[in-house]
């Protein structure tokens, strides 16, 4: 803090050194010398009430780093704003004073919020930044203690009465202008004080101008300095005691009057730009004598130099000879009235413009509206946009594509940006961004580039050390450009989110990715652990997903892209053939890796859309080892029992467990079996005979796998599959061209497979019925229950359906069965047949079901050439 | 930038909108930003008699912070593209990331 405790130099010991090795009033909190001109009390000789402003300084620490976009985020230069919220500063106490104690006044213009400033940023970058550079460049970025500069420079130059011309400020700036260790504090009055009366306002001078103009003004103030009373030391107590009595009445004498006389009617030399933009309700618009205390104007005068644009540029229809006083500082000393009367209606006309043109301000605009949504926009901007917003842009293509979308060149509502940046909008038929059409979609576009452009030439400008952390990807680097865009609100932004879970990025063994697997040596190793298959499936799933990316952004068939398009889409296609793991060796493992994928839920959802990616070769590669390590699979080696077998001996906890697995087999069915069945129907009958054989091969427990709902779908798609291609169709009369039969030797070895396959299914067959099943297993209140009416409609209807399920398998037996088997099927399924029809007919049946069951049934017999209403 | 993806594929669609002082607004979802910002059109209030100050508002904006819950119609959300935005976000990629050992 540059602020003293009651006066008394609380700094820290190194920098009371510092501060007193260099002239600085002994104690900056204090400076009574300065209270008259900050109260604009008079000429302060005939004050002699002490006033103290402590805290001065404070709006240095008041300031922090948050506050470097606001300018950006509110469009207007809080530097610019006016500094009545800066309450410690002393320009503040002056309120009293007429002029110094309004507010700035409207700003007119809204012009020069949008652009870029082009005064490099005076203020601390960082906090970091802040706190090393605070010793030395406070003065620098307090306009407080600037005001004191122009006050000297411009009175030297000739604008005294602009000034207070009895303070003594060289005190702070007088006595060490050419000090080397201190060159942020010099810079300024040069910077200034030129601006002031020989540069038109609208000019920033580089640090080699301003320097040697410093040289230039140097020797004036040197020749004050023997006049100070204050030389920069150390005072003792009682000195600063005496001095708080004594030195606010006694007139700072350093500074005698200038030699020209008093100009009480023209406007100080930086009045143009003030005067403009004071309120145009002030009374007197005759320009008054700026008080003594308008250290506040004066300072103002100074920011509107250090940012022309804010006041000075945005009103063309300036006239350029209003400028004149400000860039003549040797004004003649008594302008004729004529002149006066000139000007006071040249204010007054501007005035009133002024007025008319800024009755909106603090009110949004059109204009702001559409800023602040660029400026949404603008964050909304990512270089990948199909995955930030996979959801929507996938949603509403589906979407399109259900409702057979009209336009197939509209694919997606992408704004691209640059190359590498773009921006997605909703689908351009839905959303509010699809109604404004093409041509509003082409301007955004260049705006928000634009505002993009804007934003990352800001951010090279800037010291890139803030932006620390969660620097993992280019995209995010590019993001924290447009970071602040909308003002800070906390440490976290869209490109360094506050990690809410700390999610552990450990490397244990369990983790470890199951293609690590392939390559070691060992011919059986253990079955992947469910995190293994977790992650697998997860990886699987991101390569689907970058696959069907792919599909979805394919070139024009014509144009040279396709041939690396389709190499890529080979990659991805091999690299998931590589992570299926279907080549390793049949018993690798138990389950083998592949069925250990698909015994998650989340691998059987995955694999129709990984079947329709692989090539036709290589999904029957997949087909065969799935048919060959069937029994493998949870949904066949722990298939739920029939639904109402034991249903009133569970436990809560059994029946949950009974849930899970009817929820995987009924996914099993739904997402592997219609897969499977397709690959089926494009097998030949070798195929197919060889697939049967592998069935009766690799599957030591045939009758568990057909006790299962996916054996029977799978048996039942492999008899139907051969007998369709056995049975030749009849010739067709318009088709003379006789349809090639199968190979004889392919009929044969599969009539070969088939009869070992019945051979090995038939003493089992009534068994595979789900009623049968459960009324076996049932006893206790269960038996009577089954097949009564207690049973819930619901349950019953489903055991019809799975009966229907069984009794499909066994008319696929039926049909490819040669006629000396057909007995033997039929005998093995009277009992079965008589039960069903018998029920079927048994009034107490309610109709819907004996229907289904006589269909169920008559599936079956049909198939022999039965019905039956033949069975008495 | 899921969520926000995700809403805006209700835009035009009848949602309820829970907010943190229990107060429901049912209405046609017209807009929504990125902050998950939401303005309702055609709204009405469950249980207005506890909220007769609602009574006269047919439309309104409301601020994503404040909102505890939307309820939507199952129909309107894509569970497996849901499930396949998850897999795409940032997040899980960065896990994913993390934990490949190459």
């Amino acid at each position: 803090m540059s602020g003293g405790f009651f006066g008394f130099n609380s700094a820290f010991p190194e920098r009371r050194n510092d501060s007193s090795s260099q002239s600085k009033p002994p104690f900056p909190g204090f400076q009574a010398d300065h209270v008259d001109q900050a109260f604009g009390i008079g000429q302060g000789a005939e004050e002699d009430v002490a006033v103290y402003t402590w805290g001065q300084g404070l709006d240095d620490a008041l300031r922090d780093a948050h506050d470097d976009f606001n300018h950006e985020t509110f469009g207007v230069d809080p530097r610019g704003l006016g500094t009545d919220f800066q309450f410690a500063a002393p320009k503040q106490t002056a309120a009293p004073s007429k002029t110094s104690g309004k507010p700035r006044g409207p700003i007119a213009s809204t012009q020069s919020r949008y652009k870029p400033k082009p005064v490099a940023d005076p203020f601390a970058m960082s906090e970091d930044d802040f706190y090393s550079s605070r010793v030395t460049k406070s003065v620098p970025k307090k306009p407080v203690d600037t005001k004191a500069k122009p006050s000297k420079l411009s009175s030297a130059a000739g604008g005294s009465l602009w000034n207070k011309p009895n303070v003594a400020p060289s005190q702070l700036w007088g006595t060490q202008p050419t000090s080397v260790a201190r060159p942020e504090a010099v810079a300024p009055p040069g910077q200034v004080a030129p601006q002031t009366f020989q540069r038109p306002v609208g000019h920033i001078k580089t640090l080699e101008e301003i320097e040697a103009e410093m040289a230039g003004i140097d020797l004036e103030p040197l020749t004050h300095q023997p006049q100070l009373p204050q030389q920069p030391r150390i005072l003792s107590l009682e000195e600063i005691e005496r001095e708080m009595m004594t030195t606010t009445p006694i007139p700072p004498m350093s500074q005698p009057p200038p030699p020209l006389p008093p100009q009480p009617i023209l406007p100080p030399p930086s009045l143009p730009v003030q005067s403009l933009l004071s309120p145009p309700s002030r009374p007197d618009s005759t320009p008054t004598v700026p008080l003594p205390g308008s250290g506040y104007a004066s300072g103002h005068a100074l920011l509107d130099s250090i940012f022309p644009q804010l006041g000075a540029t945005p009103r063309p229809d300036l006239p350029p000879a209003h400028l004149g006083p400000a860039s003549e500082p040797p004004l003649p000393p008594q302008p004729s009235p004529e002149e006066l009367a000139r000007l006071d209606a040249l204010r007054k006309r501007v005035a009133a413009k002024i007025e008319s043109m800024s009755r909106y301000n603090h009110t949004m605009g059109s204009s702001d509206k559409d800023y602040i949504t660029r400026m949404q926009l603008s964050q909304l901007v990512t270089d990948d946009p199909y995955t930030s917003d996979f959801y929507a842009q996938v949603f509403s293509a589906i979407k399109r594509s259900r409702l057979a979308a009209e336009q197939a060149d509209e694919k997606t509502a992408v704004v691209q940006i640059a190359p590498g940046a773009a921006l997605s909008v909703s689908a351009p038929t839905e959303s509010r961004f699809g109604k404004m059409g093409s041509k509003t979609m082409q301007r955004l576009s260049t705006q928000v580039k634009r505002l993009v452009d804007s934003r990352a030439a800001h951010k090279k400008t800037m010291d890139s050390g803030r932006f620390d952390g969660y620097v993992f990807e280019g995209r995010l680097i590019f993001l924290a450009t447009l970071k602040g865009a909308l003002g800070r609100v906390s440490r976290s932004g869209i490109a360094a989110p506050r990690p809410v879970l700390a999610v552990p990025v450990g490397s244990k063994p369990e983790h470890r990715p199951t293609s690590a697997l392939n390559q070691t040596s060992g011919v059986h190793r253990p079955a992947l652990t469910r995190k293994q298959v977790m992650y697998a499936l997860e990886e699987m799933y991101d390569l689907v997903l970058e696959l069907e990316q792919l599909r979805r952004t394919q070139p024009s068939p014509e144009s040279d892209e396709m041939k690396a398009w389709d190499e890529e889409c080979q990659l991805k296609v091999e690299e998931i053939w590589r992570r299926l793991m279907v080549m390793e060796p049949l018993d690798v493992s138990t389950p083998h890796p592949f069925i250990a994928l698909l015994n998650a839920v989340k691998g059987q959802r995955l694999m129709p859309r990984v079947l329709r990616h692989l090539p036709h070769s290589q999904a029957l590669t997949l087909l065969t080892l799935l048919i060959a390590t069937y029994p493998q699979l949870d949904v066949i080696a722990h298939a739920p029992p029939p639904p109402v077998a034991d249903a009133s001996l569970l436990n809560k906890m059994d029946r949950v467990e009974r849930a899970r697995r009817e929820a995987e087999t009924d996914c099993f069915l739904q997402c592997v079996v219609p897969g499977m069945d397709m690959l089926i129907s494009t097998c030949n009958l070798g195929l197919v005979a060889g697939l049967l054989n592998i069935c009766t091969q690799k599957m030591p427990n045939l009758k568990q796998v057909a006790s299962t709902r996916p054996g029977v779908a799978l048996f039942t798609a492999l008899l139907s599959r051969a007998q369709s291609l056995i049975r030749v169709p009849p010739a067709d009369p318009n088709n003379p061209q006789p349809i090639p039969g199968p190979d004889p030797a392919e009929v044969d070895h599969w009539q070969r497979t088939f009869a070992y396959f019945l051979h090995l299914i038939l003493p089992h067959l009534p068994e595979l019925f789900p009623a049968s099943v459960a009324q076996k297993a049932a006893f206790g209140p269960g038996a009577y229950l089954l097949g009564g009416e207690g049973v819930g409609e619901k349950e019953s209807l489903e055991m019809e359906r799975r009966e229907a399920e069984v009794w499909g398998l066994a008319a696929a037996l039926a049909v490819n069965a040669p006629e000396e088997e057909q007995t033997n099927l039929v005998a093995a399924l009277r009992d079965k047949i008589l039960h069903t029809v018998q029920g079927a007919r048994n009034p107490v049946t309610p109709p819907f079901k004996a229907e289904m069951r006589l269909r169920n049934v008559n599936m079956f017999l049909h198939g022999l050439g039965l019905d039956a209403s033949m069975i008495e | 930038m899921l969520f926000f993806s995700f809403f805006k594929t209700l835009t035009d669609q009848v949602i309820t909108v829970e907010l943190k002082n229990d107060l429901c607004i049912t209405g046609t979802l017209k807009s929504v930003d990125q902050f998950l910002n939401i303005r309702l059109d055609g709204i009405t209030v469950e249980d207005p008699e506890r909220h007769p100050h609602m009574m006269a508002v047919k439309n309104c904006f409301i601020r994503g912070s404040v909102v505890r819950y939307v309820r939507m119609g199952a129909r309107s959300v894509d569970t497996t593209l849901l499930e396949d935005a998850t897999r795409r976000g940032e997040f899980m990629v960065r896990v994913l990331k993390g934990l490949r050992v190459d």
